[in-house]
């Protein structure tokens, strides 16, 4: 049950990166182009939405302490702004403005993009790698 | 502009999201659902590779009942040796951070966590600076 969960969570959500676009690297493209001939402000509505759910769910969780499926739920620890957070964002960022692919768009797409897509998604779980054992 | 596709879309990102929150408490995104999904031993990682199941089937899904065509890898960029750089940035990056687009920027956003705004601001920022070199100049 708790394994279905996340299954049907990562359906949905794969389902919405291809209706709202998010999933083409050449949409995000043009968000990323500001200022360029095809640009629109579709990654921000579609951010925007999400968030807004995401943001009354955890309101709600909140205030019921608990989870729908019973499990005490407190409030998440907050960490301080650290370097990591920083360098960490700013090389995400080098990554996602080369190609306009993020984590969710490149599993999306993993069979869709034929060879350099599958040695992608080795790619990056290949940077999971390095973090964990940098990390360590 | 009609934003009728972005709406719904964000709307199913948005629940997808949500589930695991509302059913399990836990608070992750795609790159920690991800990175954690080659730890099979651990909970979390068979959750995670779960999920990282579900958004393939999705993918496959979509692309088999929308009329999206998928881009060709010449499109989306013609260069092939920036690809893999590209994506050990944003495997190894998102990591770092702590979160990606959906941790920062959906989770992260939605519980209105300083980290996350910051993080958002950062990535993508830099994003539109790559882009505007890779298009605009070289």
């Amino acid at each position: 049950m708790k394994n279905f969960t996340y299954f049907f969570s990562g359906v949905l959500f794969a389902i919405g990166l291809g209706a709202s676009g998010m999933a083409d690297p050449r949409i995000v493209q043009n968000f990323l182009d500001l200022g360029g001939k095809n640009w629109s402000p579709g990654l921000l509505v579609v951010l925007s939405v999400a968030t807004l759910i995401y943001g009354v769910s955890f309101l709600i969780l909140r205030r019921r302490e608990k989870t729908f499926l019973g499990i005490p739920f407190g409030h998440p620890p907050t960490r301080p702004l650290n370097k990591r957070l920083f360098v960490g964002s700013l090389i995400f960022g080098l990554g996602w403005g080369i190609l306009g692919i993020c984590p969710g768009p490149a599993l999306v797409n993993a069979f869709y993009l034929g060879i350099p897509g599958v040695l992608f998604l080795g790619a990056m779980f290949g940077g999971f790698e390095i973090e964990k054992r940098l990390a360590q | 502009m009609d934003f009728a596709n972005q709406i719904l879309g964000g709307t199913l990102i948005g629940i997808g999201s949500a589930i695991p929150l509302l059913m399990e408490g836990r608070i992750a995104g795609i790159s920690g659902y991800a990175s954690s999904s080659t730890r099979l031993k651990t909970r979390d990682g068979r959750t995670g590779l779960m999920f990282v199941l579900g958004i393939i089937l999705g993918g496959i899904i979509w692309y088999s009942f929308s009329d999206h065509q998928a881009p060709l890898t010449q499109e989306i960029e013609p260069r092939l040796w920036l690809w893999p750089l590209a994506e050990i940035a944003v495997g190894f990056g998102a990591r770092l951070a702590g979160g990606c687009t959906s941790g920062h920027g959906v989770c992260g956003l939605g519980r209105v966590s300083p980290r996350s705004i910051v993080s958002v601001l950062v990535f993508m920022s830099v994003a539109m600076v790559v882009q505007f070199f890779l298009q605009r100049i070289l």
